[in-house]
């Protein structure tokens, strides 16, 4: 099926009344939880995993497509307004989109945000229609090898972008795939560190973790945080209308963010929030009105757009290789995986139904979150003044239930649990979860990558260097390891010629 | 918050190390033929490098004399007893839930845990609380238990609900 008549294909599938209400509730769901700050795209599609299990891994697909991209527009809502992020990636949007609202424009940069979302998330999606299935049929030449190096440079790229603390993230990782390594292992039926436990013979499932972790940490976090009143300023429909020239000015940054999100959307990490920090810093060399840090409205155009594309960029790994390369993306594939589907690069050509109309639903869902972002911004942006103490015991209540409900096992909820914890202490001690999170998925899957192809090889470890895709993936990964630490040691040095002469 | 970052590390050193000697004693095989203990041992010996590395880090950010260090510099203010006290209860009530679940049943454990847990986010008028409490079990129940078919303990309820 060639990617046109894949998505004619595919609409017929998204316009089904099932799909078009999970289109629906995704996006709106998407952007309240764009709108709160908190609780993220991430946790609440793990949240809402068990939701998913009465229906077609297809509804469950573009449930969570709605959600991710509907965070990305949601996320600036609050930003402009309130001076307050929605969201990680939405951070970037404070900077401009804040000092336009207090210059009296801030519909005018409500509208360019969910405009240049718009464009930027059908460019994304155009992008994944054409390039997953190309990538998909280059994939089937994959061997145990090449999927162990992909996993591997994947986790040494997100330790390097993931932000903060470099040997943090190191040791995140490092914890991620040794809790990868519980429970029965699967060639021979060892137990391995279950201490006599049988309901850790299934080992440690992602979910409970990532529950854990991203829900209950988040309202142990909060907790602690003294409630703020919020004054909402309020924008009447006919402000939203930007002026030509505000226009003009946006249309290349639209553009722009929409290519850097989309390919920066391909690289392990958070790459909705890398991909907005680069479409600033582009914007910002590019600037030719000098009002940067003044409310330019190029700085929420760009970075707006980058941050949609960069969900369209996420799924093409999973869609392609069946590797979620995020947490987020994670929790996508366990959708499938929970309905019996193996995610990997003959997802397309088996289940065109669920390919295509994954994709055509995203473009539904672009049109919903146009007007849920324009029209009725004002609606939604009041959703922030939801009191904590509803919304709160709400996340708890959908962990207690939810985590429950994928095995039917309580050693999942204490498992949540202890997670939550460990993620509150990782968050008061500035670790970050994602690479934890994104490691235990990985971790089982190099396993048996890495046993595969060192039986295959007869033991030979250099066929991680010797097959081109494993060769070149993992002089990416060396170069993304080594370029910083070598830049860094070259800096004093410059830095200190300069000061002499 | 140096003395939690410097213990934490400590503490993953120590479990690491831990994982490390159990992971030694499981079956390794041969380079060709890898055993449950062979991948293990990778990675264990990974992780008792970077959390050696990591405690390394906090010790010496402390004592060059920059007391909070790089890695702790920006880690987030300690909070008041009152505001902590609020996140050990939570914990307390997410731990007295898992424990009634089984006997009690999840409707009733949920919403004493509910009523709690609202109480504990600073609302305090107990007629609207036990209302928002009861409202969300019940929806809860019809969504997961009815219509999801989720097979939650239903305890000392079983035999109306049933």
């Amino acid at each position: 099926m060639d990617a046109f008549s894949g998505l004619l294909h595919g609409f017929a599938v998204a316009l089904s009344p099932i799909n078009l209400l999970f289109g629906f509730l995704g996006a709106v769901i998407g952007t309240i939880i764009g709108i709160l700050p908190g609780l993220g795209p991430l946790g609440t599609m793990a949240l809402l995993l068990s939701l998913t299990y009465g229906f077609e891994p297809t509804a469950g697909m573009i449930l969570f497509a709605g959600i991710y991209f509907g965070a990305m527009y949601g996320g600036s809502t609050t930003s402009i307004l309130l001076n307050i992020p929605g969201e990680a990636a939405s951070v970037i949007t404070v900077l401009e989109g804040y000092k336009m609202a207090k210059k009296g424009r801030a519909g005018a940069a409500l509208a360019v945000a969910a405009v240049g979302s718009f464009i930027a998330g059908t460019i994304s999606i155009l992008f994944l229609s054409f390039m997953a299935p190309t990538l998909a049929d280059a994939a089937l030449k994959f061997g145990p090898s090449e999927y162990f190096t992909v996993a591997l440079v994947g986790l040494m790229i997100m330790s390097r972008l993931q932000g903060g603390n470099f040997l943090k993230s190191l040791m995140m990782i490092a914890v991620g795939l040794t809790l990868g390594t519980v429970g029965m292992e699967t060639v021979a039926g060892y137990m391995r560190f279950t201490f006599g436990q049988q309901a850790l013979a299934q080992g440690i499932d992602f979910l409970p973790a990532a529950m854990g972790l991203f829900g209950i940490s988040e309202v142990l976090v909060t907790a602690e945080e003294p409630e703020e009143n919020i004054s909402l300023q309020t924008v009447k429909f006919r402000d939203l209308w930007p002026t030509r020239e505000e226009w003009r000015r946006s249309f290349w940054p639209m553009i722009r963010g929409s290519f850097i999100g989309f390919f920066t959307g391909l690289v392990p990490g958070p790459s909705p929030v890398i991909a907005t920090m680069v479409s600033y810093s582009v914007e910002r060399k590019l600037d030719k009105h000098g009002e940067f840090g003044k409310g330019a409205i190029e700085g929420v155009a760009g970075p707006e757009a980058a941050n949609n594309a960069a969900v369209g960029g996420a799924y093409v790994p999973l869609m392609a290789l069946g590797i979620p390369f995020t947490p987020a993306m994670a929790v996508v594939m366990a959708v499938l995986l929970i309905h019996g589907i193996s995610p990997g690069p003959t997802l397309i050509s088996e289940h065109p139904d669920l390919f295509w109309g994954v994709i055509a639903s995203m473009y539904i869902g672009n049109f919903m979150l146009l007007i849920f972002n324009l029209p009725l911004v004002g609606v939604f942006a009041n959703i922030i003044k939801t009191p904590l103490f509803i919304l709160m015991p709400i996340v708890l209540l959908l962990c207690l239930v939810g985590v429950y409900s994928i095995n039917n096992a309580i050693v999942d909820v204490w498992l949540m649990i202890g997670f939550g914890l460990l993620g509150y202490i990782m968050r008061r001690l500035k670790y970050d979860s994602a690479p934890l999170v994104l490691a235990l998925v990985l971790g089982p899957m190099m396993e048996r990558s890495f046993r595969e192809a060192m039986m295959i090889s007869k033991g030979d470890l250099t066929v991680f260097v010797t097959r081109p895709i494993s060769a070149t993936l993992i002089t990416v990964g060396v170069l993304v390891m080594v370029l910083p630490l070598l830049l860094a040691a070259l800096r004093p040095k410059s830095a200190g010629a300069q000061e002499s002469a | 918050m140096k003395a939690y970052d410097t213990l934490f590390a400590g503490l993953v050193l120590a479990a690491s190390i831990v994982y490390e000697v159990m992971a030694l004693w499981m079956p390794r095989g041969r380079v060709g033929q890898p055993g449950p203990g062979f991948f293990p041992v990778i990675v264990g010996a990974f992780l008792v490098l970077t959390a050696a590395a990591c405690l390394i880090q906090t010790l010496a950010a402390g004592r060059h004399g920059n007391p909070a260090g790089e890695a702790a510099e920006d880690a987030v203010p300690a909070q008041s007893a009152r505001q902590t006290g609020k996140t050990w209860l939570l914990l307390i009530f997410l731990v007295l839930y898992v424990f009634a679940l089984q006997p009690v049943g999840f409707p009733i454990a949920l919403t004493v845990f509910l009523v709690a847990s609202i109480w504990v986010f600073g609302y305090r008028k107990w007629l609207p609380v036990a209302g928002i409490a009861v409202a969300l079990t019940v929806i809860s129940y019809l969504t997961f238990v009815v219509w999801l078919k989720v097979p939650l303990p239903l305890g000392i309820l079983s035999d109306i609900l049933d």
